[in-house]
């Protein structure tokens, strides 16, 4: 190892790596039994996301007055979740496709988790708006602008709604694509691999004909340049998008224009501190410690850092501005966030969202795995507070007193947040026993050039 | 006859036309097939030898033929997927298939969808206007031509439907509880009748304003010779106790509140739950209209214990405590007594009774008491006093009431003395049925619209009842007393039979309906136990109609379907002209003591508990609390603080504490609701809960407070003032209320403007903000939305409006809305399409008084709510409305989120399908929905639609006849039922409407004008009479 220095950069692969051992050790999880260890966290997963499935399937049955919503709070844990997911998303969009355009190379051993990780959490995040409909049977075409039999029946341009509809498709589809090209030629490589009959098929069918030529590689990077180039303003858009849901309305506290940037820092702050707590918990099952290393968990806690002190300004600035503008309702509505029956949720939220991350302006912080994993579990607690606030906060107390009611979640509620995170892990589990974790390709590029040539 | 041939001949031509149509092609293609297949063929050839030239020789020519019914199989391929396509996309949804049943012989003069009206009285003398559809009663309104009500209608007679159509109802007779036939049981009761001693047979009912009953009634008391009592449950006859005193027949006073300057009430809730509230709002309320230019309006001096309705519309309200009653009735009597010709007695003994001695005792200043007498003297024949509330000297109260009123002036001026009960002095009173039945002197008791086993709840009727060896009872419902009796006897709904009502006029009961079950109405069941023959209770009425009331000019049965048509008749009612006497004066029974005063009340829409299964009523919050479903004990701020009641307002649900309230050895146990507005050593129970036996409705709603209370010395029923204990006991109960907050953290400007008359004397934009000059910016396009032909508006009165909530019931019942019951209200999922908001003034733990503000969904220009539903399911409408597209709608639920007014209810499960999950709507309850209106599924955003249906009737009907809608054709329901003329709905493109001239006076404002909304409904300042100076 090379000794450190300030202003030397450390490795991005610990250890003398040589291209076999790359191959050797990313493709392990996929070409051995799975260890006990998954098998638990998988059953465990995947019952808790079976349970969220049937509370779903039971509102489905008898009615959407299952969740805590009622009036004046008409959007509850359903739409706080969705935003929350859509939020966790974004830092795989980011990874991959800012850092990527950036050519931040430390991006290359976390960007394919980060980006199975937007997908996972854009497909939790797409059931909730479907669900917390009153009529989901309906909404998950209606939504749609669709040649009908409903006489001239279009959908409404005007709706943020339908925006989000617009919105999320798109960055589900980008980031499908985007994913997926990133992993052909890592197919290719499991494919090439393969014993077993079935393994070489299916492999070889998703590596689509990959074989490693020099104008394949030429195609590949060029089209990894431009969904690249497509999914980096998604980053900005969705989030933006979601956000319109509630800047766009007339309801004091959710009309403000602050809420697009503010969101997209939100985001961005939730995405990476969920990513962290992935890979601590990846590295250590799936024995990927030397690629995954202190410097890119270093390197995150730093945009955590970042956000989260965005976050805080935003915060500072909608309580600048409730009394600035002058509006009696704004004024009301932030007075009440944080002295009012939802002060609990709100200061949660504070101290979740802006002096958690104030530890990582250590470096010993930023590198102790046991501190950043509770940590970045707290960011992302504090940002799920965060929407619950904006959402809950907002409707309970809003223009006539007559209509105030304090808001409370459900048995129902809880059960089908619990259950999201059981579809999350499920899907991710599946992904690191399915596919290759770590870009191959991409790290192999990272092997310092001259213990790479040893490699042969 | 002529038309059914031409119907006919019209049918055979086109039968023929469209036959000629058949064989006129099929002639032409004979004729013209050949030509066609051998150019197609030739074509067909030349292609296919190109391509499929080896399996040519097999193709028949007609299988090459495009034609629709020989098509080439690619050519049916495709057909067959696009069809199959086009199949499974258009039968996504399975519709069930519902059998019609036309009218096979359809009755004369009987339009399918056209409403047919009847006119009638309701069982408490209300002038009413039912309508049926397809011969069911589907909404029963106020009749504006009769003399009582005038039009509008009280909530508890609206909802009469659901009593209608109860499912649960006594549907024939029972006999030791089990079903029997009307023959069994006419034999088993007559033999009772006939083997009981002589005297023993007693009656017992509540007062009987109907002759026609009457008249049955004394036919059945001489064959049997047999006696009435008479029950007033809870004490509502001292009031003519009082006033009849020394009088044959037992008078009551009749109050003109319309020609009252000044009213001084003394716990009498004449605005609420007065038996007579609608036609005490009507002539109230007359006297409120400031904003149609009137300024001679009239002044409320409230002294309550309880805070009432009438309380909430008086321009001054003092708290006191019920035992001060009597105290504050003779301060403002010693005041008066010094400027006005008085006995020397009366003098003398007032002369304890100065303000300044008695106004640190009931804690009114002497400033207050001296200002309310000055009014008084100032409107010498133009007041009016009255006292209520049944406290422990209900009599003494009375007398003094009549003492101050006769000072004033009052009686017959603003105060008639008459007598619509007739034979109520010749019956006999309650008490000494208890007696004669413990002396075991009755053998057959036959109760009928009473229920003493629930009213006397201490268990004296029970004890009676162990001597009494055969007990009757006729009765819609099997309630308490029925469910011990040997005998029930179905009763028939009043929309299901005949009778007439004496009051203010004689009125005819007509049905409108035939008995839904095999049940007959009171007067029946005593005529045909008094006679042998059978008696057709129709014809009874009409004899008996011919001899008293048929003024013999032409003939009787034309003079007969007049009344019917109209529903009310000239006065019959002997007024009196007496002045009541006056007891002598007494002072006040009871002395200072440090105890908790009990106030128990009866509310406006329970009552005395009768109609606890009522759906409607259960649901309908209370006037000032908000509560539903259940009773409460209500405590002052100050009470609550010393005892550390809590009403969970801010964590976890709303949940209150529950304490337990101790009369004597009685107690109950009653969750807590802190009520602005209360003396500290004063608490309060409503009446009329607690039903052990109310069907699934309304049993074991709430606890049954008339345990607690007492006879006076004098006799009366006591209610109020009763020494009672409260503690805690450690548990909590979640009321359902469907309003939390109360005040208007400084927003009146934007929501609800009130001012004093003086300033607005002075300035009618007073309660305004400042005029601003510039439209403010706006982010709507403005021109978006013309209206080229009508622009529906409303205006509503805030200063008439008393807060009955009569138009809240008259909504239900219009728009077919679900009830939701306890839990889902729990959890803030009303479903009243217009609300009550009710924000109090003042001081927090003595509030001045409070404003009440109808809410409903404001149709506005700029809807928010229109602007984010992303299907388009809530669009605006040519005339201006709101449409709601209930069968668009997927429930996202945005549309409520973003309108600032919260009017929007959303059915969160299938409320639709049963009461308040209390009970499933089964046969025949659906018969009382509005099938004009969409039955809303579970899933859909739903809000007041201006009775949009109203609106297109008439509008099409004015159109037919190719006429101009005049102002006011359209009524919604609410407009309709409100007894104080308070809302008014029109055309606002029509400068000359009603309604467009009172939103452009000056004073008429919008809710949260701030938000650029611009809403269809303006609301008029409350205007609060302080005096003028």
């Amino acid at each position: 190892m090379s000794t450190q220095n300030a202003l030397q950069e450390e490795h991005l692969v610990q250890e003398e790596k040589t291209y076999r051992d790359v191959s050797n050790e990313v493709c392990k999880p996929l070409e051995s039994f799975p260890t006990k260890l998954w098998w638990i966290a998988f059953t465990i997963s995947a019952s808790v996301m079976a349970m969220g499935f049937s509370l779903i399937g039971y509102m489905i049955y008898t009615g959407v007055g299952l969740s805590g919503i009622r009036s004046p709070v008409g959007w509850g844990m359903m739409i706080v979740t969705f935003v929350f997911w859509i939020g966790i998303g974004h830092a795989g969009t980011l990874i991959s496709a800012i850092l990527f355009l950036f050519r931040q190379k430390w991006r290359t051993a976390i960007n394919r988790s980060a980006e199975a990780m937007t997908i996972i959490a854009v497909m939790c995040a797409g059931i909730f708006p479907l669900i917390h409909t009153g009529r989901p049977w309906y909404s998950f075409y209606w939504l749609f602008p669709y040649p009908n039999q409903m006489g001239p029946l279009w959908v409404n341009f005007r709706s943020p709604l339908l925006w989000d509809v617009f919105a999320v498709s798109t960055y589900l589809t980008i980031s499908v694509f985007f994913w997926y090209t990133g992993l052909v030629p890592d197919l290719a490589t499991v494919r090439d691999r393969a014993k077993n009959f079935w393994r070489k098929k299916i492999y070889g069918i998703l590596a689509l004909g990959w074989r490693g030529s020099s104008r394949g590689w030429h195609h590949y990077e060029v089209a990894y340049w431009v969904l690249a180039g497509l999914s980096a303003p998604l980053v900005l858009s969705v989030h933006t998008i979601v956000s319109f849901d509630f800047a766009v309305s007339i309801v004091p506290g959710w009309h403000t224009t602050i809420f697009p940037p503010y969101f997209v820092a939100g985001a961005i702050f939730s995405g990476f501190a969920m990513v962290v707590t992935l890979l601590v918990i990846a590295r250590e099952v799936f024995g990927l410690k030397q690629y995954i290393t202190m410097s890119h968990l270093d390197s995150m806690n730093k945009i955590i850092l970042a956000t989260g002190m965005m976050v805080g300004l935003a915060y500072a600035t909608e309580f600048f501005i409730a009394w600035y503008s002058g509006v009696p309702y704004e004024r009301a509505i932030f007075l009440k966030r944080a002295l009012g029956p939802f002060a609990w949720a709100y200061w949660t939220m504070v101290a979740c969202n802006v002096l958690t991350p104030q530890f990582f302006w250590f470096k010993a912080c930023r590198r102790s795995i046991p501190l950043m994993f509770v940590l970045s579990i707290f960011v992302n607690i504090g940002m799920w507070f965060e929407r619950f606030v904006i959402v809950v906060t907002s409707l309970s107390t809003d223009y006539l007193p007559s209509s105030w009611k304090y808001f409370s979640l459900t048995a129902w509620d809880v059960g089908v947040l619990i259950g999201s995170f059981g579809m999350f892990f499920t899907l991710f589990l599946l992904f690191c026993r399915l596919l290759p974790t770590i870009s191959i390709a991409e790290v192999k590029s990272v092997i310092p050039p001259k213990e790479a040539s040893h490699g042969h | 006859m002529s038309d059914l041939k031409q119907i006919e001949a019209d049918r055979i031509e086109m039968i023929r036309k469209d036959e000629e149509k058949v064989l006129t092609s099929e002639r032409r293609k004979l004729w013209q097939a050949p030509q066609q297949d051998e150019a197609s063929w030739e074509v067909i050839k030349a292609d296919r030898s190109k391509e499929f030239s080896p399996n040519q020789k097999e193709d028949s020519p007609e299988s090459h033929d495009e034609s629709l019914l020989n098509p080439s199989r690619r050519r049916f391929l495709q057909w067959m997927g696009a069809t199959t396509a086009l199949m499974t996309s258009s039968a996504c949804k399975t519709r069930p298939v519902d059998t019609l049943v036309p009218y096979v012989h359809k009755p004369q003069g009987f339009v399918m969808g056209v409403p047919v009206w009847y006119a009638s009285t309701a069982s408490n003398g209300y002038g009413i206007l039912v309508k049926t559809r397809e011969g069911r009663p589907i909404k029963v309104e106020g009749n504006s031509d009769h003399p009582f009500n005038r039009g509008g209608l009280d909530a508890s007679t609206q909802a009469c439907l659901l009593d209608l159509y109860n499912p649960e109802r006594v549907k024939k007779t029972l006999q030791n509880q089990k079903e029997s036939s009307w023959k069994e049981t006419d034999a088993a009761i007559k033999g009772a009748l006939k083997s009981a001693r002589a005297g023993s047979v007693r009656v017992l009912t509540g007062s009987i304003h109907s002759p026609s009953l009457r008249a049955a009634l004394d036919s059945f008391l001489s064959v049997y010779n047999a006696k009435q009592h008479i029950t007033y449950p809870f004490g509502r006859d001292v009031v003519s106790d009082a006033h009849s005193l020394g009088k044959k027949d037992k008078v009551s006073p009749s109050f003109s509140f319309d020609k009252a300057d000044v009213i001084v009430s003394f716990d009498e809730d004449f605005l609420g739950s007065h038996p007579s509230a609608v036609a005490f709002t009507k002539d109230f309320s007359k006297r409120r209209k400031i904003h149609h230019g009137d300024t001679k309006v009239n002044r409320l001096f409230v002294f309550e214990s309880n805070f009432t309705l009438t309380g909430v519309n008086a321009d001054h309200r003092y708290s006191i405590a019920p035992s001060d009653q009597l105290s504050a009735i003779y301060a403002i009597a010693h005041l008066v007594s010094q400027k006005s010709p008085t006995d020397a007695s009366v003098k003398t003994f007032l002369n304890d009774y100065s303000s300044e001695k008695i106004s640190g005792q009931i804690g009114v200043s002497e400033e207050n008491l001296k200002e309310v007498a000055d009014a008084l003297l100032s409107a010498k024949g133009k007041a009016i006093v009255l006292a209520g509330g049944n406290g422990p000297d209900a009599l003494a109260v009375q007398s003094a009431c009549i003492l101050l009123n006769q000072m004033l002036g009052s009686f017959s001026n603003t105060i008639t003395l008459s007598s619509s009960e007739k034979g109520a002095a010749s019956s006999e009173s309650y008490e000494s049925l208890l007696k004669d039945a413990e002396d075991g002197n009755v053998d057959v008791l036959i109760v009928h619209g009473q229920n003493p086993v629930y009213h006397q709840a201490s268990g004296e009727f029970d004890r009676a009842l162990s001597k009494i060896k055969t007990l009757i009872v006729v009765s819609q419902d099997l309630n308490e007393t029925a469910s011990k009796a040997q005998f029930v006897l179905g009763e028939s709904h009043f929309l299901e039979s005949w009778g007439d009502y004496a009051f203010k006029g004689v009125s005819i009961q007509q049905p409108v309906i035939e008995p839904l079950f095999e049940t007959r109405s009171f007067g029946e069941i005593l005529l045909s136990l008094a006679q042998n023959n059978a008696v057709d209770y129709r014809v009874f009425v009409q004899n008996l109609w011919k001899k008293n009331y048929f003024r013999g000019v032409g003939s009787f049965d034309a003079w007969w379907s007049e009344q019917l048509r109209l529903g009310t008749t000239a006065s019959s009612s002997h007024s009196d002209q007496s002045v009541p006497k006056i007891t002598s004066l007494r002072a006040p029974s009871k002395s200072k003591t440090d105890a908790l005063e009990l106030v128990l009340y009866e509310t406006a829409h329970l009552r005395d508990g009768t109609q606890a299964s009522n759906a409607w009523l259960q649901e309908l919050p209370d006037a000032i609390s908000k509560v539903t479903w259940s009773n409460y004990v209500a405590v002052s701020l100050q009470l609550a603080r010393k005892i550390g009641f809590r009403e969970d307002l801010t964590l976890g649900h709303h949940a209150n504490d529950v304490a337990l309230v101790k009369v004597g050895d009685k107690s109950l146990e009653l969750p807590v609701h802190i009520q602005p507005g209360l003396k500290a050593n004063v608490i309060a129970i409503a009446l009329g809960y607690g039903r052990t036996a109310a069907g699934s409705v309304g049993t074991n709603v709430g606890k049954n407070a008339a345990i607690f209370s007492r006879r006076n010395d004098d006799g009366s029923v006591q209610l109020s003032g009763i020494a009672a204990s409260i503690s805690k006991t450690g548990k909590t109960y979640a009321l359902a209320t469907t309003q939390r907050h109360f005040e208007l953290q400084g927003r009146d400007k934007d929501i609800l403007q009130h001012a004093t008359l003086a300033e607005f004397l002075k300035d009618p934009k007073v309660a305004k903000e400042g005029e601003k000059e510039e439209k403010p910016l706006s982010m709507y396009n403005e021109q978006e939305f013309v209206y080229p032909g009508h622009k529906w508006g409303m205006s509503i009165d805030l200063n008439s409006c008393t807060g009955c909530q009569a138009c809240v019931v008259a909504c239900y019942s219009e728009n077919n809305i679900a009830v939701s019951g306890e839990d889902q209200i729990r959890k803030g999922r009303h479903m009243a399409w217009l609300r009550m908001d009710l924000y109090y003034s003042g001081a927090e733990d003595n509030p001045d008084t409070a404003n009440i503000e109808p809410m409903l969904c404001q149709q506005c220009t700029n809807a928010p709510c229109e602007t984010v539903c992303p299907v388009l399911a809530t669009t605006h409408s040519s005339d201006g409305l709101n449409d709601m597209v209930y069968n668009r709608c997927v429930g996202t639920r945005y549309c409520a989120n973003n309108c600032p007014y919260k009017v929007r209810r959303f059915n969160y499960f299938n409320y639709s399908e049963s009461l308040g999950s209390k009970i499933d709507m089964i046969d025949p309850l659906p018969m009382s929905l509005n099938p004009d209106v969409t039955v809303r599924s579970r899933g859909v955003m739903e809000k007041c639609t201006f009775c949009v249906q109203r609106i297109r009737r008439t509008v099409d009907e004015v159109k037919d006849k190719k006429e101009k809608l005049k102002d006011g054709a359209i009524q919604t329901a609410c407009q309709q039922s409100c007894p104080a003329d308070a809302i008014v709905f029109g055309d606002l493109n029509d400068p000359e409407s009603q309604v467009s001239k009172l939103a452009a006076t000056a004073q008429s404002f919008k809710v949260l004008e701030v938000l650029n909304t611009r809403p269809s409904v303006s609301y008029l300042p409350r205007i609060r009479n302080k005096g003028t100076s």
